[in-house]
């Protein structure tokens, strides 16, 4: 091995990611050379400087309990705890409840689920995992995350753009959250394929909820937006 | 939404790995509260597609998330701290450094280190942390970053060569080159 190989490679074989007969090679050539052993002395010294216990930073002591705390409260159990959300989550069931009386109670959880997601998506950083204004970038993203293909829309005119997506948990299963916006109006859309059935719009505190079965897909379109320029747009994702 | 038996099974496989995702977001985000969001908005996410996970190691998949939600909110929160301009493809030919850089490196106070690392762009910091603190394989790290392991692989000697440099600089005022 020559002293630029080494050189090379001494980042591989400090990493231990060099083959063995790789590895043997570059350690005969250190050997007999003072340069290329500086060199790895150097190394060396830099990995040790890299580790010195107290630069790699510690969690709080309580980090892990809070941990806990957020993720159970991220499940659906009810719990005094979680007051803000779990309260407003509570309410609109009952809200959705009296709105949707006479249709099926899965709807009306799903409806709460949808409206759920739209608000917590709106919280910061919740919005997208992937974020482009490309359906040819968004749509493939979702491959292998989703046992479907979600459709991605287009946008409905040139005043609407696409925002990005991301992966959501509806109905007890994984779904394809798109992400459009208009001016400072955001709209989710959420898709899964369809098992059936569709319902009215809603109104929930100032959200309107639009649920339709399209291209053998469930959609639901949720936006601080009014109900005629939501269903307009609704109408308008081709 | 998840139930609660899943919440059993996310936690036993992913909070042993909170001291990981903690160190990664704090070296990402720079600041303790924001590392603290972030890890936390990470497990959350992780939970809620916890069941597209297939007998893959937890980690890596896990600090996937972590830094991709450190980098959606560097993105959002952040005009970008002035990190070193670094090539993914530079090849560095300077000849060997003398003796005494190899004093002054393994020399180097945690702090000096700690600002040091710091400079260095999110991918390459995201490297030598993934590397020198987790001891994440090159694979594992191209899987965690997103980039082929040729990319890791000269992310790596990239960043040290401008650690060393940094941190064999005369004096802590002068920034090298």
């Amino acid at each position: 091995m020559t002293c630029h190989e080494t050189r090379a490679f001494l980042n591989a074989w400090l990493d231990d990611e060099l083959d063995v007969s790789g590895a043997l090679s570059l350690e005969q050539h250190m050997a007999d050379c003072a340069d290329c052993q500086r060199a790895r002395e150097q190394a060396e010294a830099l990995r040790a400087a890299l580790r010195q216990p107290e630069l790699r930073y510690q969690p709080a002591p309580d980090f892990t309990r809070r941990l806990h705390q957020s993720l159970q409260d991220a499940t659906p159990r009810p719990r005094p705890v979680y007051a803000m959300w779990l309260a407003a989550a509570a309410v609109l069931v009952v809200l959705l409840g009296g709105l949707y009386l006479g249709r099926q109670s899965g709807q009306n959880s799903i409806a709460a689920q949808v409206l759920a997601s739209h608000i917590r998506s709106l919280q910061v950083g919740h919005l997208t995992d992937v974020l482009s204004s490309d359906h040819h970038t968004v749509k493939p993203w979702f491959q292998g995350k989703l046992d479907f293909s979600p459709p991605v829309p287009d946008p409905p005119s040139a005043d609407w753009t696409l925002v990005g997506g991301r992966l959501d948990y509806l109905d007890s299963r994984p779904v394809a959250a798109l992400v459009y916006a208009r001016g400072r109006h955001t709209v989710n859309v959420f898709v899964w394929p369809a098992d059936g059935g569709s319902a009215h719009p809603a109104t929930v505190q100032g959200y309107n909820i639009l649920h339709f079965t399209r291209h053998g897909m469930t959609w639901w379109v949720v936006s601080d937006l009014n109900l005629p320029e939501l269903s307009a747009f609704a109408q308008g994702l081709k | 939404m998840p139930r609660h038996d899943t919440l059993q099974r996310f936690e036993q496989a992913a909070l042993p790995h909170t001291a990981a995702a903690y160190n990664l977001a704090r070296w990402l985000t720079g600041k303790h509260e924001d590392a603290e969001d972030v890890v936390q908005e990470a497990f959350l996410r992780a939970y809620a597609s916890f069941d597209s996970l297939r007998g893959d190691d937890v980690r890596p998949w896990l600090l996937t998330i972590v830094r991709h939600t450190a980098y959606t909110w560097l993105k959002r929160n952040r005009a970008g701290a002035p990190a070193e301009e670094l090539d993914d493809n530079f090849a560095d030919s300077r000849a060997p450094a003398a003796d005494p850089e190899t004093l002054l490196l393994a020399s180097a106070d945690a702090s000096r280190v700690r600002a040091a690392v710091a400079k260095l762009p999110p991918d390459f910091r995201a490297a030598i942390v993934l590397r020198e603190f987790e001891e994440l394989s090159y694979k594992e790290i191209a899987a965690v970053t997103g980039a082929p392991m040729g990319t890791v692989m000269s992310r790596l000697t990239r960043a040290r060569e401008s650690l060393k440099r940094l941190l064999t600089a005369p004096s802590k005022g002068d920034r090298p080159q």
